[in-house]
């Protein structure tokens, strides 16, 4: 005897087609989203490491100022200076934090409407691009709870962990979950990680 | 009866040996019990598995087939109390429970006087379930050779079991089962469709449905088995309310079979 109804059933499995499509759009909004993270943050540092060597030039060519009698005056104008400087960077950084921000609020609010592994996961990968290791961490169990096979959030969540210095969970981890499932990926990560301990 | 139906009760989950499944696994295990039951120097055997990976169905194979041992007794689910089941034991030796007395010691040296070492097999499914005391009795009788055990349970506890310092060091034999493969799941859908000539059921599955099964079932021999049952259940009430849409192997049929038996949760 079915459990179910066949409609009960019809009705159940055109929703589960609805969360499926709901789930791949998810899955395809953190593909288009992770990289862009990426580029946008490598693009950032990139950045600010040509304004760097460019400032560590224009020192170079002030090296030799005239030697005036208003060196008081001229510590001033380097305050002044790095002031502005500093200021000019502080827009940056807020941008960046603003753009991750936002991001992160896409994957929280799609979260929220559907509460999936790969909503949850994706959350989790976010975080540990942005080397957020504890909340990887919160993320990625919530991810392994949803769906207990998948690798990926032992991954992350072993990462994580030996990114904080816990290499031992890391490994426990990664271990007992190769005790119930073949990965290649997890495989690998736990021999890393044993190597770097013997080493 | 409608083949569908017909169908449907080829899979349903029972011990119907008829539809045995020769999978790499089950030979493989088949092969080790037997070996390890007509050896005169294993006293404990243990069987281990996943929960649905076809232990008991195994253990009932063994219990109807297997001609040459002697089952004392077959417990599919060990809730009993020492006293029952030493006296159980002790009527299997051909003596009336000695006034139904409860001394361990009388009972066992009346057990190890009237049988040959080793000569009965005694059964165990679901043998995780066994109590500290339970399992203590089980190691004596193994130790004084009085009887042989078969313990099947899920590989977890075994695992625990099998660690404690008591077990490690005796002579026994560990036999596992593993998940069936896709060529085996595929296979035996063909052979136990094939064998009430429902040939017709058998060439409306294509690959993408097997690997579906086998995605879904992970392997596992009792979940393949609901699915399969749900799945023609489905399409025989489909068929009756002429919901054609639903009426044949498909995605969705297959997906609904899931969502019947709870692989599948839909929030």
């Amino acid at each position: 005897m079915l459990n179910n109804d066949i409609h009960s059933l019809i009705r159940q499995y055109k929703k589960y087609k609805k969360q499926r499509r709901f789930d791949s759009i998810g899955r395809m909004i953190a593909w288009i989203l992770l990289p862009i993270v990426v580029v946008a943050t490598f693009l950032t540092f990139q950045n600010s490491d040509t304004k760097e060597r460019v400032e560590d030039i224009k020192p170079k060519v002030q090296e030799t100022p005239p030697i005036t009698e208003k060196k008081i005056e001229n510590t001033n104008e380097q305050i002044v200076e790095n002031q502005v400087q500093e200021e000019e960077k502080k827009p940056k950084e807020e941008e960046k934090k603003s753009v991750k921000d936002e991001n992160l609020q896409r994957l929280l609010s799609y979260y929220t409407k559907r509460k999936s592994y790969s909503s949850t996961i994706s959350i989790a990968s976010y975080y540990y691009s942005y080397r957020e290791y504890e909340n990887a961490i919160k993320w990625a169990i919530r991810a392994s709870k949803i769906n207990k096979n998948k690798d990926q959030p032992w991954i992350i969540y072993a990462k994580s962990k030996s990114a904080l210095g816990n290499d031992i969970i890391a490994k426990k981890a990664l271990e007992t979950y190769l005790k119930f499932n073949e990965s290649t990926e997890a495989e690998i990560l736990l021999k890393t990680l044993e190597n770097n301990t013997t080493k | 009866m409608n083949q569908f139906l017909e169908a449907k009760n080829l899979f349903k989950d029972d011990f119907d040996l008829e539809g045995y499944l020769d999978s790499f696994s089950f030979e493989h295990a088949k092969t080790e019990l037997l070996r390890s039951l007509n050896s005169p120097d294993i006293p404990l055997i243990f069987l281990l598995g996943n929960p649905g990976y076809g232990k008991s169905y195994l253990l009932k194979f063994i219990e109807q087939r297997a001609d040459a041992i002697k089952i004392a007794k077959f417990i599919s689910l060990p809730y009993f109390t020492e006293r029952e089941f030493l006296e159980n034991l002790v009527e299997i030796a051909g003596v009336q429970a000695i006034n139904k007395r409860y001394d361990l010691e009388v009972l066992m040296k009346t057990l190890k006087d009237r049988l040959n070492p080793l000569e009965y097999t005694i059964i165990i499914d679901e043998a995780q379930l066994l109590n500290h005391k339970q399992m203590e009795l089980i190691r004596i009788l193994s130790d004084m050779r009085i009887f042989k055990f078969l313990l099947a349970m899920h590989k977890k506890d075994g695992h625990k079991i099998l660690a404690k310092s008591h077990f490690k060091s005796r002579t026994n034999s560990v036999i596992y089962m593993e998940a069936l493969k896709k060529e085996e799941i595929e296979r035996y859908i063909t052979n136990r469709l094939l064998s009430r000539n429902l040939s017709n059921i058998v060439s409306a599955f294509d690959s993408s449905d097997i690997n579906f099964i086998y995605k879904i079932s992970q392997g596992n021999f009792r979940l393949m088995k609901k699915l399969l049952s749900a799945l023609f259940e489905i399409i025989d009430v489909a068929q009756q309310e002429n919901l054609k849409k639903y009426s044949k192997i498909r995605e969705a049929t297959l997906t609904m079979a899931a969502i019947d038996i709870g692989l599948i949760n839909v929030k």
